[in-house]
């Protein structure tokens, strides 16, 4: 029996329950491989923070719509902001109204008294007391600014909660990882078991069990490597079909196809490249613990 | 040519045998006969590869057995077949192990599995019992399906433990010509028995060697008639 039969021998002599098992793995790289997609592309909660952390930029009041937005364009030209939303005094109003309710005679003395203002969102990743310092650094020199609120008092404490809570989803991915590859582990070992007296047959007719063992390792690493894949991807298209159906869910998740892009793609690769290594090693694992051993040796 | 090399074994009574040396030329038959515990299945799993003996070496084609490489002994089983007293094959059918049998002699394809498999059931007396359980089998249908599926490969060395005991007198007949045909094919064989029946239609070749405990007999590969009595 050559290298390339040994490959599939499990699925030569136990096709219908490796089949099975097959189909619970293909369930588990999808949600392993989904939360992997999720984190990448919120970048853990940075995304979802940045979404609701915003640094205002008061104007003065004699600043004009258009001095506005200049200053506006001058904003979004800076590294670490993500978007610049300009409101004139006149939203402004309507937003002050719409807040307060019966106060339209404030207006009715001397025109417009709620100034424009800008609103700043800054990248996912550069959420940092660092950056925001820089934005009002940036903003509060200009005359034409009256106050910047970045909340920077909370921030620290805000940043530190964040890092933790990725950290914890983080950890959560290794746990679902580890789940996997313990489940993977187990059910290869059941499967050796079930197949020891099959193997014993072939090692009496000179079927190295050595060959045996990385053949089939290698037929897993093999499928795992197949199933990865489409598992991922069919993921990445329900979250992506997520996001366009629920709006709000696209604020904490950003563009799947932006891991594509980004510079998070890697780790989708060596994710890919880590599952069928950790299935070949789960499948070793399995063989040692079935206990088989040649006779003969 | 199989070679026993100055062979030694140690069996819980003591020493069985030491310094046995013998030689199994293509196309010889050969019985192995003695009382119970006398060494004769321990010969045989020596042969195959099962067990190394405490002294000596098994040598085919002059390639030694167990002081060769770690590849030696599964090349050897590869050109090997044992039919031994029991066989550990869970719940499977014969046609499940005919199935391993493909698999082990390079993956036969299936239409031509199930013509040799129907053929070989044919000759043993087993036709159409590829869909049975193995265990549910009789002791002597076992043996006969056994031997059916260590035939599949074709192994040029042939071992028996028991065959005429497990399969019954009456099909010493069909085993003894098989032995033959088997024999003129240039396949050695070798089995092991308490006694062989006094009628048994292979004849001695000349007086058994005596070796320790029991006695190697060579017999006659050639037709019943042109056996020597």
């Amino acid at each position: 029996m050559n290298k390339v039969s040994l490959i599939w021998i499990d699925w030569k002599l136990a096709g219908k329950s490796l089949a099975r098992e097959w189909l619970n793995r293909f369930v588990m790289f999808f949600l392993v491989g989904g939360f992997l997609l999720t984190m990448l592309a919120g970048k853990g909660v940075n995304r979802f923070l940045s979404e609701q952390w915003v640094v205002n930029a008061v104007l003065r009041l004699n600043v004009s719509a258009a001095e506005g937005v200049g200053i506006a364009a001058k904003a979004r030209k800076m590294a670490a902001v993500r978007s610049v939303v300009y409101k004139d005094p006149e939203a402004a109003w309507s937003e002050f109204l719409a807040d307060y309710p019966g106060l339209e005679s404030l207006r009715l003395e001397g025109g417009n008294p709620v100034p424009g203002y800008l609103q700043i969102r800054l990248l996912p990743e550069r959420l940092t007391a660092e950056d925001i310092a820089a934005v009002e650094n940036a903003l509060k020199p200009l005359p034409q600014v009256e106050k910047v609120f970045t909340g920077a008092k909370t921030l620290p404490r805000l940043l530190r909660v964040r890092e933790w809570v990725n950290l914890a989803l983080w950890g959560f991915f290794l746990l679902l990882s580890v789940l996997l590859f313990s489940v993977c582990a187990m059910q290869e070992a059941s499967r050796a078991r079930a197949l020891r007296s099959d193997f014993g047959f072939l090692a009496d007719r000179g079927i190295s069990p050595a060959a045996i063992m990385t053949g089939r390792a290698a037929g897993s690493a093999l499928v795992a490597g197949l199933l990865a894949l489409p598992a991922t991807g069919a993921a990445g298209m329900v979250i992506s079909a997520a996001t366009v159906r629920f709006p709000a869910l696209a604020s904490i998740l950003g563009p799947v196809e932006g891991v594509v892009r980004s510079g998070a793609f890697p780790f989708v690769v060596l994710y890919l490249a880590t599952v069928p290594c950790l299935i070949f090693v789960a499948s070793l694992y399995g063989w040692r613990a079935s206990k088989f051993h040649n006779p003969g040796k | 040519m199989l070679e026993l090399f100055r062979i030694g074994m140690i069996g819980r009574a003591g020493t069985l045998f030491d310094g046995f040396d013998a030689a199994f030329r293509d196309g010889d038959v050969w019985a192995v006969t003695g009382p119970p515990s006398s060494g004769k299945s321990r010969l045989l799993g020596v042969l195959h590869g099962e067990g190394k003996p405490d002294a000596g070496d098994v040598m085919l084609d002059g390639v030694p057995l167990y002081r060769g490489t770690s590849e030696s002994v599964p090349r050897f089983r590869r050109v090997s077949g044992i039919v031994g007293e029991a066989l550990d094959v869970g719940t499977h059918t014969v046609g499940d192990l005919f199935r391993l049998a493909s698999l082990a002699a390079g993956d036969v394809p299936e239409s031509e599995r199930k013509a040799r498999e129907a053929a070989l059931l044919s000759m043993v007396g087993l036709p159409g019992s590829a869909g049975f359980v193995f265990r549910s089998l009789s002791l002597s249908e076992q043996a006969r399906a056994a031997l059916a599926i260590e035939l599949f490969r074709g192994p040029r060395v042939l071992l028996l433990d028991a065959p005429i005991a497990r399969i019954g007198k009456e099909w010493t007949e069909m085993l003894s010509a098989l032995f033959r045909a088997l024999a003129r094919e240039g396949r050695i064989i070798v089995f092991a028995e308490r006694e062989l029946p006094p009628l048994f239609p292979m004849k001695p070749v000349t007086e058994g060697t005596r070796c320790g405990p029991f006695l190697l007999t060579q017999l006659m590969a050639g037709s019943p008639g042109e056996a020597v009595g």
